[in-house]
């Protein structure tokens, strides 16, 4: 097995980790860098990774001073990264870093998550001798996202490589000379691109900055929780950054997942969340009252729910169901368990949100799936896993319209919701119409009893995504009010129809899961951990 | 004083730029001589054999830059002539392109045969834009004749040859500057490995060959490698253009062998001393980025293996490119660093931390000093700053490219050198130097 | 788009892109056509050449910024590059820009209002021998004196057809 050192400590050459600074970072052992990503094409511009390499050259064993993320080990190598050198080279790359740098930290975002001030904190030499007058770029409002403070941008050209080489869109361009360059856009064609919250992750510094964010909170007063993006069915792996003192999400970030989503998320998703916090969220089980709503507490509402299925019932009417690619996989099995042993329908449809434009694939290949529901796949996993065979929605519209379906437990979680004509027209015919959805508008105007469900960092559970990779979602903070993470309601309807669906958690759920639903054997959320595992169909 | 002219012989030849006259003085000879008559291999060993070597600063062997290029291409291979001259005090290459183009033409020819390119790029410096279309000019000519083109000489080699302008950037002269810059990009050097045999322009095989460097192939061909390793000096065989300017009675380029003369025996012998009866006060030996020398280290043999970097022995970077700026007592060094800086901060491609916030800075730095507001500490800081670009006195160095040492071995050399007269200019806040730089 | 080669203009364009195997590195020479073709490189002229070359508008932007020969407003009919880098400086290049902006009235970098002249100081052309030097558009003047500069702006003309050197 070839290996090299790093400060003495010998390590194996792994050809897939390429460069030093990787092979470092897997070994606990961190070289300082700015311009290199692992995203991206290594530049070795920013000269902050320099090391001592002892290697043997056609010349014979020789030392020298090179950038870590350009070189790979070879057998043999010995780095050092500790030297009076480096440590000489990183005091001297810092300093100039420093020089034409606003002193901005207390009214910068990034401060708390600055590589700027954690480096210069660290291998810095907490001093500055420049005197001259800074050169001071101006402000720039480069696209609908993304502001550029260029005053604050060390070149380390990572966003113009993120354009280039993984949205493939190339909208920043490096203008002029020496240093009086600056990174922009060409005018009137703006920073537009669908993934361009990225060039904000990857900016180092405060330089590049997501408008959305701008000013709202400290990060070090923010927890990440991590979970997966509810936006469409890729499943990327995000971190949700939430204020703990008023339950609050502030911002989405993507988490590295070389199986899903690299190192990126798309704007649609990183923006796409606000309705978490929105004015029209359910925070009560809503009873229809003449034209309005009248809020009810959970044994009333729960009430409801059995008397309105009786009622069908006795009148000689079907019950029907339908699961959502919006929930999650624990609820859509609950639920599917639900209709099949305490209702007793096997009427069970499922309702996805396809988009039209089809799916976005770009540069790096990456891509933006056009079916805008995160968990049809496990929807559907779940309702076989139950032994359920899916009714296809116009089917079970058909059949409302008919009259046989009177009644219908409808489950819905897409904040994008709406109701489609034909559904409509169906769901007004109904008998009774139950839904259970986070916001009030959409799938409520028709039903007859609204029950609150939760959003996504609300709740255990977990999605599977387009690929067949199961991932966990982590709950942040309690839903709203008196609103229930959505398996947790599926269990009380079922205790309030006379049945029993005993789990104390979503775990518990999924451990059951595991067991019932063929490709999910051995998923445990300990064995999913932060990366997920692929489940077979 | 023995000026030695070998590729300076015919510059003054009427209407050399014209084909005919260039082929009734010999020209084209060599050319034929070799595509017809040797293998690449047998050129590539002649010219190692005569010891060529860089004539752009570097002094790599010629002919064993070239055998380091593929000897079956499984993509086309390139050849670059660099005549991006951009140095301070240099100013041969234009003197070579306009007068006798032909001869570089030949040269080229012979140098893609050797290295088996399908095609060769002239990079011309965007200034020179007549001497470009001279250049085109001769080249349409060579094609006319079928010196260029398809199956040369009828032996199935075939070459095109282009010129290409830059637009005015120094670093196009570094050669994988000037491979990004004929790629149609921002001519931010590249890291190396991978070197430009390997990967070069548009992902293929390149050589970057100097201007002056090719001008001597068809000689060397003409006549034998053992003619040329017989001239001058055993280690630098052949012969150097020199340029001198700046405060001297009668600039211009002088061509010699290297170790024929010394300094001294350049600037009064050959340039006609110091005009206006005035004293040397210094001399930069071979383009800004050289050590400026004083008058009691004249006396050197100008040849690059007597040049030393202090402490650590002979380093021909300090030899550089031949241009060789004299100064007399009306020359302040401070604002000769000043001159110095402007250009290089104004050149920097920016794209390296070091080079893109360090520039700047010492340009500042020796700004105030010369224009009297400099500080006690000013002096140390320099030498720190520059050291920490690239040490002169240090094995620092932290620059993608050789622009770091460019500026910063001249900054630290400078101070080294006349450290009390930037002292005085803090000590009296003003320049203490009556210095002549009106227009006559 | 309003912006367009002649026909004599796209002709040398064609030339050009055959001395590549691919576009991007007919870069720099078209962008000199389209500097002679159109005077200077506005943001129409430098999106014109992007879509000629298939590249995005912030490459060719960025790259043309890069050199200090492309023009990015209008420029005078001379423009007078004074060089001054340090043989020249040595030899009186800051009294040549002197002279300049006081006859002409403008400074360094600027054209005068009538259109005829712009300033420019440039960097070292590679003549240091007859310093101090002066490029009139694309023809090289040597030893500039106070004499010279009067021929100079009384017949620029002159110069640039080369019936004087």
């Amino acid at each position: 097995m070839p290996t090299f050192t790093i400060d003495g400590k010998e390590i194996e050459i792994d050809p897939a980790l390429g460069n030093l600074i990787r092979h470092g970072t897997k070994h606990g052992i961190h070289i300082p860098h700015y311009c290199f990503h692992p995203g991206l094409s290594a530049p070795g511009n920013c000269r902050m990774c320099m090391v001592e390499v002892e290697s043997d050259t056609p010349a014979g064993r020789r030392k020298a001073l090179t950038t870590a993320c350009t070189t790979r080990p070879a057998p043999g190598m010995a780095v050092d990264t500790q030297s009076k050198l480096v440590k000489d080279t990183q005091k001297a790359v810092m300093e100039f870093l420093l020089i034409n740098h606003p002193l901005d930290c207390p009214v910068c975002d990034q401060a708390g998550e600055c590589d700027l001030q954690d480096f210069s904190y660290k291998y810095g030499s907490g001093d500055s001798r420049f005197q001259e007058a800074k050169v001071v770029q101006p402000k720039k409002d480069i696209g609908e996202h993304i502001l550029l403070y260029a005053d604050r941008c060390i070149r380390c050209t990572r966003c113009i490589r993120f354009c280039d080489e993984v949205s493939g869109t190339s909208e920043l361009g490096y203008f002029y000379r020496g240093v009086y360059n600056e990174i922009d856009v060409f005018p009137g064609v703006r920073l537009d691109n669908r993934l361009s919250g990225n060039t904000v992750d990857i900016c180092p510094v405060g330089a590049l900055l997501d408008k959305a964010f701008l000013f709202k909170q400290r990060v070090w007063f923010l927890d990440g929780v991590e979970s997966v993006c509810p936006g469409c069915s890729a499943g990327c792996n995000v971190r949700a950054d939430v204020n703990r003192d008023n339950n609050r999400v502030y911002r989405l970030k993507p988490r590295e997942n070389a199986e899903v989503n690299q190192f990126w998320m798309c704007d649609d998703g990183r923006h796409g969340w606000r309705y978490v916090h929105a004015d029209n969220r359910l925070t009560a089980p809503m009873l229809r009252s003449g034209e309005g709503w009248a809020a009810a507490a959970w044994e009333e509402a729960l009430g409801q729910v059995r008397q309105g299925f009786e009622g069908v019932r006795a009148g000689g009417g079907a019950v029907a169901g339908v699961l959502s690619g919006h929930l999650t996989n624990e609820e859509n099995y609950l639920f599917a368990r639900l209709m099949k042993e305490v209702v007793g329908s096997e009427k069970v449809g499922l309702r996805t949100r396809v988009s039209e434009e089809g799916d976005v694939k770009f540069k790096g290949g990456f891509t933006i799936r056009a079916d805008k529901s995160p968990n049809s796949r496990g929807a559907r996993d779940m309702a076989a896993a139950v032994g359920l065979t899916l009714t296809e929605m116009p089917d079970l519209l058909r059949q409302i319209e008919g009259g046989t379906v009177q009644g219908l437990y409808l489950l819905g979680g897409d904040p994008a919701e709406g109701l489609t004509e034909a559904e409509r027209s169906a769901f007004g015919r109904l008998k009774f119409l139950v839904v259970q959805d986070i916001l009030t508008s959409g799938l409520a105007p028709v039903a007859h009893v609204l029950l609150p469900g939760a959003a996504f960092v609300e709740k255990e559970g977990t999605f599977t995504n387009c690929a067949g990779r199961v991932q966990r979602l982590c709950r942040a903070f309690p839903p709203p009010g008196e609103a229930k993470a959505d398996w947790e309601i599926v269990r009380d309807v079922a205790g309030a129809l006379g049945g029993r669906l005993d789990f104390a958690s979503a775990r518990e759920v999924m451990e059951e899961v595991a067991q019932k639903a063929p490709g999910y054997a051995g998923v445990t959320y300990e064995a999913l951990g932060s990366a997920g595992m692929t489940v077979s169909s | 004083m023995p000026e030695h002219r070998i590729i300076l012989k015919d510059v003054d030849v009427p209407n050399i730029q014209d084909i005919e006259v260039y082929i009734a003085n010999g020209g084209y000879r060599a050319a034929e001589k070799a595509l017809k008559t040797m293998t690449p291999d047998e050129v590539i060993k002649e010219v190692q054999d005569s010891g060529l070597a860089g004539r752009g600063g570097a002094w790599f062997p010629t002919g064993t830059k070239w055998s380091f290029m593929p000897k079956e291409p499984k993509v086309p291979s390139y050849l670059c002539v660099n005549a991006d001259e951009s140095e301070p005090g240099t100013f041969k290459d234009r003197q070579l392109i306009e007068k006798n183009p032909h001869q570089l033409v030949e040269g080229t020819i012979i140098a893609a045969y050797a290295i088996r390119a399908r095609a060769a790029y002239i990079y011309v410096r965007g200034e020179m834009a007549e001497g470009m279309r001279g250049l085109d000019r001769a080249i349409a000519q060579a094609y006319a004749k079928g010196y260029v083109g398809r199956n040369l000489f009828g032996k199935g080699y075939d070459l095109d040859l282009y010129t290409h302008p830059g637009a005015g950037a120094y670093i196009c002269g570094e050669e994988t500057g000037l491979m990004q810059s004929l790629e149609g990009k921002r001519a931010e050097p590249r890291v190396k490995p991978p070197f430009p045999a390997q990967r070069g322009i548009f992902g293929c095989p390149t050589t970057v060959n100097n201007v002056q460097t090719l001008s001597y192939v068809p000689h060397i061909v003409n006549n034998g490698a053992a003619w040329f390793k017989g001239i001058g000096n055993p280690k630098y065989p052949g012969t150097f253009i020199f340029c001198i300017s700046g405060h001297v009675r009668n600039p211009g380029l002088f061509e010699m062998e290297l170790g024929a003369a010394t300094m001294r025996q350049l600037i009064y012998d050959y340039a006609g001393g110091i005009r206006d009866g005035r004293e040397l006060k210094a001399v930069i030996p071979g383009g800004a980025s050289t050590l400026p020398m004083k008058p009691d280290q004249i006396d050197i043999v100008m040849s690059p293996d007597q040049f030393l970097l202090p402490g650590r022995g002979p380093f021909k970077g300090m030899f550089g490119t031949g241009g060789i700026i004299v100064m007399d007592e009306t020359a302040c060094a401070v604002d000769m660093l000043l001159n110095l800086m402007q250009f290089f901060a104004h050149e920097s491609c920016g794209q390296c931390t070091p080079c893109r916030e360090g520039a700047p800075w010492v340009r500042d730095v020796v700004k105030r000093i010369e224009h009297g507001q400099g500080r006690p500490g000013d002096i140390d800081l320099l030498l720190n700053v520059a050291d920490n670009v690239a040490g002169l006195l240090s094995p620092r160095y932290s620059t993608i490219c050789l622009f770091g040492p460019a500026f910063s071995y001249p900054t630290q050399g400078t101070i080294l050198a006349f450290r009390e007269e930037f002292e005085e200019h803090i000590r009296q806040g003003r320049c203490p130097i009556r210095k002549d730089k009106g227009i006559r | 788009m309003s912006v367009q080669f002649s026909s004599e203009a796209r002709k040398e364009f064609d030339e050009l892109l055959a001395h590549y195997p691919y576009k991007e590195p007919a870069l720099l020479p078209v962008l000199h056509l389209a500097q002679r073709e159109f005077g200077h490189l506005s943001l129409e002229v430098l999106k014109y050449v992007a879509d000629l070359l298939e590249l995005p508008p912030a490459r060719v932007a960025g790259v043309a910024t890069f050199y200090p020969m492309y023009h990015f407003k209008p420029v005078g009919k001379y423009l007078l590059h004074v060089c001054a880098t340090l043989s020249c400086a040595l030899l009186g290049a800051e009294g040549v820009v002197d002279y300049l902006q006081e006859k002409l009235g403008v400074k360094a970098g600027e054209t005068t209002p009538d259109g005829r002249f712009t300033i420019l100081k440039v960097e070292c052309v590679a003549s240091c021998g007859t310093a101090p030097v002066l490029m009139l558009n694309e023809t090289l003047i040597h030893r500039i004196t106070k004499e010279k500069l009067d021929d100079i702006l009384a017949d620029p003309e002159a110069y640039v057809t080369k019936k004087k050197s």
